[in-house]
């Protein structure tokens, strides 16, 4: 599956303002993202697979074998488990996320990239990271709104991270309190199509066209923009 | 030059319809008001002039449309034309500069158009300042002299207006009718909760998209 994005930067005094435009474009109203938990895991480098081929004395043993290691492995990325969380709701839908590097936008005006969403049916998901050798590097919640145009998903919200431990050794501080990514309060609007099957010029081209109109609908009201391919880059490097 | 295509022909052939066209409308509004008297009614100045601003308008609108072609051209005698009899007209058709009072009018249009162009669609900065100020007061005033309604259909009345879904609500709202929420509200008042209890709202310098992104993605934290 294919998904193409823009992205905005709304202040939150334009918050309310925003979600009333986009209530009125869309025709519907907004519904809530409450709380969507994501867990970002980062594969565990193979171990031993650094130093592990140094055989003979070659003297450009380094160079070979990060070729070797590219060759072998490939890239490889980061992974999200996503559910949406309710307090009291025990049973919780975890999606395991995948998203791949951006393609070069060239002409095409909109961020690209292949994406994949497995919805995780049984048994525990953090146990199943762990063996695929994939460890927990962080932690968020996206809150905010959906609203959906046509085949366009336009989602308005802003990241909370998990409170920081209260400190025991200080007397300031209290209640653990979860702080907003931003510390200004900067909502991110994310307008995205998801096309099936990529590799079909025809349906891409419908997408990105669909997504090329709402930005030019939202014109003046908020500036979408093609996402930096580099800061999308799920790689670990 | 290449011979000129019949197509060229039927364009200067339309500059001397046009041109003719706004010579004699000019011609009758000087014979009125040379004939007429004291002068004739405003009436038919005003038609008179909206006629000539029409022909002028066309004129302007052919030349500019045609000026590749225009510019291009060029007049020469030929042999057969009785240069000796008509001399006076020969040497007009020949001239390339403007006359000296036609060059005056040609600089004072420039002038004027320049003025025009600076002075913001002919007003003045303050001009259009003061129209502005005085336009929201009076569109108000106006405003205030009608009964506005309808905001609800029949259908909604009758089945009373407080079971109406209008999405949105202001703040105020919300705190007025406090109880009476109905679901659609409970859901951005909950959200305004939210807001509220977050700590360091609106403070704080803001990241970069690129940082947001960043971080969404690979779970970075920018550095501060």
């Amino acid at each position: 599956m294919h998904e193409l994005l823009l992205f905005g930067a709304i202040p939150p005094s334009r918050h309310t303002q925003l979600l009333n435009i986009l209530s009125g474009i869309s025709s519907m109203q907004p519904r809530p993202i409450r709380s969507e938990k994501h867990l970002v895991f980062k594969p565990n480098r193979p171990p031993g697979s650094v130093g592990s081929l140094k055989v003979g004395g070659a003297q450009d043993v380094n160079v070979h074998k990060s070729q070797i290691q590219a060759h072998a492995l490939g890239d490889l990325f980061y992974m999200q488990l996503v559910a949406e969380v309710e307090e009291g709701k025990e049973e919780e839908q975890w999606v395991l996320q995948f998203r791949d590097l951006p393609e070069v936008a060239r002409q095409r005006g909109v961020t690209s990239r292949l994406v994949a969403d497995v919805p995780v049916t049984s048994g525990d998901p953090m146990e199943f990271m762990k063996a695929l050798n994939y460890s927990h590097v962080s932690t968020y919640t996206i809150s905010g709104h959906r609203f959906t145009h046509h085949s366009a998903s336009l989602v308005l919200y802003r990241v909370t991270l998990p409170p920081t431990a209260v400190r025991s050794d200080s007397t300031s501080g209290g209640l653990p309190q979860a702080r907003l990514l931003d510390p200004s309060g900067t909502y991110i609007l994310q307008a995205s199509v998801r096309v099936q099957d990529g590799s079909k010029v025809e349906t891409m081209t419908k997408g990105v066209n669909e997504l090329l109109g709402l930005k030019e609908t939202l014109k003046g009201v908020v500036e979408l923009e093609i996402g930096d391919r580099l800061a999308l880059d799920t790689r670990v490097r | 030059m290449a011979t000129l295509s019949p197509q060229d022909i039927r364009i200067l052939e339309h500059t001397r319809q046009r041109l003719a066209q706004l010579t004699n409308s000019l011609a009758s509004l000087q014979q009125q008001i040379h004939t007429i008297e004291p002068l004739p009614p405003w009436s038919s100045l005003h038609s008179l002039s909206q006629i000539i601003s029409q022909n002028l308008a066309s004129v302007s609108a052919h030349l500019t449309t045609h000026g590749p072609l225009l510019s291009s051209l060029v007049a020469y005698p030929l042999p057969l034309y009785p240069g000796r009899e008509q001399e006076p007209v020969l040497n007009q058709l020949l001239r390339k500069k403007f006359e000296p009072h036609v060059e005056d009018w040609v600089e004072e249009g420039r002038l004027a158009g320049e003025e025009v162009v600076k002075k913001d669609g002919g007003r003045g900065t303050d001009e259009i300042t003061d129209l502005w100020e005085w336009a929201g007061i009076a569109a108000n005033e106006q405003a205030r002299k009608h009964e506005w309604g309808g905001d609800y259909t029949a259908d909604e009345i009758e089945g009373g207006i407080e079971n109406v879904v209008t999405g949105l609500r202001d703040d105020e709202s919300d705190e007025e009718e406090g109880e009476k929420e109905d679901q659609e509200g409970a859901w951005l008042a909950e959200w305004e909760g939210q807001e509220n209890k977050k700590p360091e709202e609106g403070g704080g310098k803001s990241l970069s998209m690129d940082d947001m992104l960043r971080f969404l993605v690979r779970g970075e934290e920018p550095k501060e």
